[in-house]
């Protein structure tokens, strides 16, 4: 479905990515994993249109998408759910949630995903009325993945989803990217220093390192692994 | 000197009639702000050139300058346009890849360079086209007077100013917050790299923000010109007001620059009042400086 190709990006003259390579199959959940400024956002911002590789290939469904902006890869379905969360802290949550849905028009199907991300994540609808800034930061995060659900993405890209997280909320937000990957059929490419969680919850992944994307394997195998072990699980 | 109630009850009016005028002003000035992260050095510019083109189609067509300011301003921000897709975009397309997204393009040399001499630019072409001495624009509205109870009178002119600002104002409010482009103008301004990621082409909201904020300024521009003279530096005593409007109501916040416009317009004509007319054109700063002392985010401040 997505296509990768050894793509390197910089952010004028500092290299961010020097060779990155992955691919993501339709229905799958796949990590990708690394330490703090090993490239994960550059990454996903290359494939949602916000920085312009350098070098290098990005195919989705076939097709090379680099070089569109990023409101044309929205509307071919990648929905990039940002670092720092991306919302709009003056609106109001159900405002942010229709927000999601900017590019749609399809009202009916508007509202089943709203019902859909209400059942997910209830005290999104208790707080609707509530200004996005004022949420707590677990709230916050699980609006973020809410209103990427309401662009009604065929690949949901999310950057650190556990970030700021107590442990236990990590917990719930990885069990529901689960969820909806198997409710929902939703193709997902989950950016994520928490190893140990994205490895878990994920069919494959990759680990990037200094801008390379150095190995990848299913998540038991990257689990088994000794450098995985070593360098990012602390076993 | 003994003030007359009468006349503060005289110079609140008059007050709140030049806040309006100030609002619509400020906000077009705090929409560039907010949402294009620019500050518009040449915002008066385009209220001078919507009074003169104002004057130029009242010559030509022997129209009322009330009916045809829609078209100046119209007009106006179209110029709005031309200038965001010729001199503007580069640069965004420009910051955008280093930064990714989040550029502050008001700290860009190049952004307050382009705009100061496209400011200049404007000033000198009013002058070549108009020439340097102040025009009056008449309109058979400013000698009809308007008797209120209490023994005070207001020409029609005046009171139509007044109407045409705040019914500007409540139309705007209202585009912004029930429409769709209205709420990714609100979104653009709250976070831009968030609005492009839910399929907001920003590039366009900002076409469409230049639009509005020059064609309010040019409608101001117009309304005024049948009561005040119209020449080519009009646009310089304006824009520095303007400024203080921006930043007494919290950049980028429009609800603020409609409150600080009223609020100025009202302290500068009590202030004028009770201070002597000499003291009235300081007032606007002194209430900046007094708003920033006690909340220096501005009074909406951080709220979009
Ligand atoms: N907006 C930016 N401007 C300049 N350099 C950046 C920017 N964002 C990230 N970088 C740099 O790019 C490299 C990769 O960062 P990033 O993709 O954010 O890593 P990660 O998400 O894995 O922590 C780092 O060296 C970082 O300092
Ligand atoms: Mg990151």
């Amino acid at each position: 479905m997505l296509k990768v190709d050894n793509v390197s990006a910089a952010y004028g003259k500092a290299l961010a990515l020097k060779e990155v390579s992955l691919r993501v199959e339709k229905g799958e959940i796949v990590s990708l994993i690394g330490a703090n400024g090993a490239g994960k956002t550059t990454t996903l911002r290359v494939i949602s249109g916000m920085i312009r590789p350098l070098k290098g290939e990005v195919t989705f469904e076939g097709r090379s998408i680099v070089g569109l902006e990023p409101y044309q890869i929205t509307s071919i379905g990648i929905i990039h759910v940002p670092e720092g969360r991306g919302l709009f802290p003056e609106m109001t949550v159900r405002e942010n949630l229709e927000m999601g849905a900017f590019l749609r028009t399809d009202k009916d199907s508007i509202n089943e995903d709203l019902e859909f991300v209400y059942s997910l994540f209830p005290v999104l609808k208790e707080r609707e009325k509530q200004l996005a800034g004022t949420l707590s930061g677990g709230e916050q995060q699980m609006l973020a993945i809410g209103k990427g659900l309401m662009g009604n993405p065929k690949l949901l890209m999310l950057d650190e989803p556990s970030l700021g997280l107590a442990p236990m909320l990590v917990d719930k937000i990885f069990e529901t990217i689960v969820q909806i990957n198997k409710e929902k059929g939703t193709t997902i490419l989950v950016a994520e220093q928490n190893a140990y969680m994205a490895l878990t919850s994920s069919h494959r992944a990759y680990v990037i390192e200094n801008g390379v994307t150095v190995m990848e394997g299913t998540g038991e195998e990257l689990l088994g692994n000794e450098h995985v072990r070593k360098a990012y699980l602390g076993i | 000197m003994i003030v007359q109630p009468i006349e503060v009850i005289e110079q609140v009016i008059l007050g709140l009639m030049i806040g309006g005028i100030y609002g619509i002003i400020g906000v077009g000035l705090t929409m560039i702000f907010g949402v294009m992260r620019l500050s518009n050095f040449a915002h008066g510019e385009f209220y001078m050139i919507g009074a003169y083109i104002a004057f130029t189609l009242v010559s030509v067509t022997g129209g009322d300058p009330y009916i045809v300011a829609p078209l100046a301003a119209i007009a106006v921000g179209l110029i709005g346009i031309l200038i965001n897709k010729l001199l503007f975009k580069p640069l965004y397309e420009e910051m955008k890849e280093i930064k990714g997204g989040a550029a502050f393009y008001f700290q860009d040399l190049r952004f307050i360079m382009l705009t100061i001499g496209l400011s200049i630019l404007f000033v000198d072409l009013a002058l070549v086209l108009w020439g340097p001495i102040p025009l009056s624009i008449p309109s058979p509205l400013t000698e009809v007077r308007v008797i209120i109870p209490g023994g005070l009178s207001f020409s029609l002119a005046r009171i139509i100013t007044f109407i045409v600002a705040v019914a500007t104002l409540a139309a705007l409010y209202t585009f912004l917050k029930v429409t769709k482009t209205g709420k990714a103008i609100r979104a653009t301004s709250q976070n831009p790299s968030a609005a492009m990621l839910v399929g907001i082409n920003t590039y366009k909201i900002y076409d469409i923000t230049m639009f509005l904020s020059t064609a309010l300024a040019a409608l101001a521009g117009c309304i005024l010109a049948p009561i005040y003279n119209v020449y080519p530096t009009m646009g310089l005593d304006v824009v520095a007001k303007a400024f203080v409007v921006v930043i007494t109501g919290g950049m980028g916040n429009v609800i603020g620059s409609i409150l600080a416009g009223f609020l100025i317009g009202l302290a500068e004509n009590l202030g004028g009042l009770f201070l002597g007319t000499e003291y009235k054109q300081v007032v606007a700063f002194i209430i900046m400086i007094i708003v920033l002392w006690l909340k220096p985010e501005g009074i909406l401040g951080g709220k979009k």
